[in-house]
């Protein structure tokens, strides 16, 4: 049970002497940046490995060679600029209705009781259902994408928004109607500060199942975008040029995610996590 | 019977690097067989890192540190923490006996009869969430003396509770420790405290090292209406008074 | 002075206490009937809703909520649905068991070593945002028309959930009790079994709910892209039937039911794993 029994040591190295008898070349190895650089190396070497072992998995070489031709042929914009323009219409829309049900719904509760079982519903309902419905009510212009991207992500910025508003703390608002605090200066101060990162987390839910939303409605409907364009390469059994537009939507999401819509959350948060 | 050997013991942090500091410093002490030791100090004088390596969690930087026990097997020892630190996912029988080797019916009833020795016979299906602070740590005590340790290690384990917890898990301690008369190292900044429970007082001043070396020879049990112990226990107060004034005169040079 | 306010407390007639209480119990009821009729009030708006919908686009483009209503119970009725209902619930759970066998792994190595967190940090976090279609059609192209497109695709949305609520807690785990561990002298595999495991299931709980109720639409996604059974591929047989009742009572359907999966597997796996905790025990016992 006991290590110490007859133990006689002299002396110990403490962590920072072994640190410094590291080798350089093997802290480089395990530094953070190896292993982001392994990450990726390992990505390729599976994905390779897949496209060999499975006929109809592209491989990278073939996926960036048609990458560079839809280029060519200047596919790539003009579907771009028509799908964000539907999505961009959907989220603004779905933010500002999100934000004004979620607020009513964190200030009272009998709102809340209202819109709970709506707020549910429209929670559990499939894009695809929506993509389905709209392309069969509005045909296949702009107004399917938009209200699909609309319905599958307005909810979730409700719920966030609702429960920022819930968690203003009572006692805050309390103190600040002991103190009289004008109830301008109250929402300016206490419940936007408050409410910011909320908002910003359920606008960054909004466009992530959104941008999933307008892509199913632009690949049942007919009306032009890169969802209609991956779909038409699916459909041709071209998988090379599928790959190269998930590739684009992919890249696309992950980058708006990580350069604004993250930054914007943790400028939001900055008072909780610091 | 278990004897405790420390001899020349420091402990440097960071060594090697400028943010180097010494918290202990040739510490030097014996501990045999049915003492009670209290380990006294104020804050930041290095006495919960002393119990850290006794118990091998922490390693020191030089000197000799060792526990013999008497048939030759390795020597057993038992940890009572400031908190109880207890598994909340397990009951209390089940937490005294995750820390036992022997999972047999002996150690059961071993568990169950300390158990009964801090009044917790009836909990002993609770989760450690549905006790009080004060029964968490009564378990706490119970786990490790149900250990049967050679060395049973205290790291201030009342300075979390409210006094008069504290004042009655202190006559328990003592009940049971006369009944099982382990041999104890506490450690406490409460010299009131020591006094009452210990048969010997290891003063530790600012830097680590040794600054008295008290025996306290009172009959047992000791209660703190005794008007003996209260006595003593301003003795060693003022003891202790004169030391920090020590301690301010040699901070520079230290 | 003192005397006087006790005086005055200990006088206020009982009587009048009764009447107050009474008057807030009358007012907290009064409160819990509204809340229950705008509750009521929330489904009529929905309902409503959709009528107006079904008057305005014609029943062919959107059927009204009656009719969709009898089409579901034809469709319980034929028993059909035993069949599509167990072979997607099967497929989701089969995904599920899949994700947790790659991601918690992947999260244990995440949480206890900086070099797998960076190296898995970047390919977890941007695989959570990639859109479930991407999923679907590429599950498709891998297996083609069968039953293991739908398992792929649950299992790549549930798998970076799993991983990243595995790390957090993994990196939560209390230190003091691993240190009591090692004061007592218990091994390392006893302080995974006893510390680190426990400390982890309800963060990979808290995983599975969250991506249970992505994971059972991507199932169902995957199926109408390229199923040959479950509910996605009735979906997709009654919408180019231009079926709309029969899409929307089969996605109805499923909704519920997957409601009573989530309330009775999930809820009763989750509360009798974590009867330690306070909040759980309530309904454990």
């Amino acid at each position: 049970m006991s290590t110490a029994s007859q133990a006689t040591v002299d002396r110990r190295r403490s962590t920072s002497e072994i640190e410094r008898s590291t080798p350089a070349w093997r802290r480089r190895l395990t530094s953070d940046r190896a292993a982001r650089v392994a990450a990726l190396l390992s990505f390729l070497l599976v994905w390779v490995l897949l496209s060999l072992l499975f006929r109809r998995v592209p491989g990278p070489v073939e996926v960036v060679q048609r990458l560079g031709e839809e280029f060519a042929r200047g596919e790539v914009f003009g579907n771009f600029g028509s799908t964000l323009y539907r999505f961009g219409i959907g989220v603004a829309l779905a933010t500002v209705v999100g934000i004004a049900i979620g607020v009513l719904m964190g200030l009272s509760s009998l709102s809340r009781a209202f819109f709970e079982s709506p707020v549910l519903v429209a929670l559990s309902i499939p894009a695809i259902i929506w993509a389905f419905l709209t392309v069969m009510w509005f045909g296949f212009g702009d107004l399917s994408p938009i209200v699909t991207t609309f319905l599958t992500s307005v909810p979730f910025v409700v719920v966030n928004v609702a429960q920022g508003v819930r968690g203003v703390s009572r006692d805050l608002r309390d103190m600040s109607s002991t103190y009289h605090v004008p109830v301008s200066r109250q929402v300016r101060d206490l419940v936007l500060p408050a409410v910011a990162g909320y908002i910003a987390a359920g606008v960054r839910f909004a466009i992530i199942i959104g941008w999933n939303g307008v892509l199913l409605a632009e690949w049942f409907g007919g009306g032009g975008g890169v969802g209609y364009r991956a779909r038409w390469w699916y459909d041709a059994n071209r998988f090379g040029g599928f790959a190269a537009w998930v590739v684009l939507f992919v890249g696309f999401i992950v980058l708006l995610d990580r350069f604004v819509l993250d930054r914007a959350i943790r400028r939001a948060f900055r008072w909780r996590d610091s | 019977m278990a004897v405790l050997t420390v001899k020349n013991l420091a402990k440097t942090f960071n060594l090697g690097t400028p943010r180097a500091s010494r918290v202990l410093d040739d510490i030097t002490f014996e501990v045999r067989g049915q003492t009670f030791v209290s380990i006294v100090g104020p804050s930041g004088c290095g006495k919960s890192t002393l119990l850290n390596i006794i118990s091998g969690v922490e390693e020191h930087t030089s000197g000799e540190i060792s526990l013999t026990s008497d048939e030759g097997r390795p020597a057993r020892m038992g940890y009572v923490f400031q908190d109880p630190r207890l598994l909340p996912w397990r009951s209390v029988l089940r937490n005294m006996m995750y820390v036992q080797d022997d999972q047999g019916e002996a150690t059961v009833a071993r568990a169950r009869r300390y158990l009964d020795m801090v009044g917790l016979a009836k909990n002993a299906d609770f989760y450690p969430g549905q006790l009080s602070g004060g029964m968490q740590q009564r378990v706490g005590i119970a786990r490790a003396f149900a250990v049967e340790p050679d060395l049973l290690l205290m790291d201030e384990p009342f300075s979390h509770l409210d006094a008069i917890t504290a004042r009655g898990l202190r006559a328990q301690l003592q009940d049971i420790w006369a009944q099982s008369k382990k041999t104890v190292v506490f450690v406490t900044h409460d010299v009131v405290e020591a006094v009452e429970l210990s048969d010997r007082i290891i003063v530790l001043q600012p830097g680590g090292r040794i600054y008295e070396d008290i025996g306290i020879d009172l009959p047992r049990p000791r209660r703190q209406t005794d008007p003996t112990v209260a006595t003593l226990q301003a003795e060693v107060l003022a003891r202790l008074e004169a030391m920090k004034e020590l301690g301010r005169t040699t901070e520079p040079v230290a | 002075m003192t005397e006087q306010l006790v005086g005055a407390a200990t006088a206020a007639p009982p009587a009048d206490r009764d009447g107050r209480e009474a008057g807030a119990r009358r007012t907290a009821q009064l409160r819990r009937w509204r809340r229950r009729g705008l509750l009521v009030l929330g489904w009529l708006a929905m309902l409503l809703l959709w009528e107006f919908g079904s008057w305005w686009y014609g029943s062919r483009l959107l059927p009204r909520p009656h009719e969709v209503f009898l089409k579901a119970v034809e469709i319980v009725e034929s028993g059909n649905f035993v069949t599509d209902f167990s072979a997607s619930v099967l497929k989701t759970f089969a995904g599920f068991a899949v994700a947790a066998a790659v991601g918690a792994p992947v999260g244990y190595l995440m949480g206890r070593y900086d070099y797998w967190r960076a190296f898995f940090h970047d390919g977890v976090t941007i695989a959570g945002t990639i859109p479930a279609i991407v999923y679907a059609v590429m599950s498709l192209i891998v297996f083609g028309l069968s039953n293991l497109g739908p398992i792929l695709a649950v299992a790549l949305v549930s798998a970076p959930y799993i991983a990243l609520n595995v790390a957090e807690g993994i990196r939560g785990v209390d230190r003091s009790l691993v240190t009591m561990s090692e004061a007592f002298g218990r091994t390392p595999r006893q302080i995974r079994r006893e510390v680190l495991i426990p400390t982890i299931v309800p963060f990979v709980f808290a995983a599975i709910r969250m991506c249970f109720a992505v994971a059972w639409k991507v199932e169902a996604l995957t199926e109408v892209f390229g199923g040959r059974n479950g509910v996605g591929f009735q979906i997709r047989t009654e919408y180019q039937l231009y079926d709309i009742g029969a899409v929307l009572a089969w996605m109805f359907l499923f909704i519920a039911f997957m409601l009573v999966i989530e309330r009775l597997v999930l809820f009763r796996a989750e509360a009798r794993l974590l009867a330690w905790r306070p909040e759980e025990r309530g309904t454990a016992l």
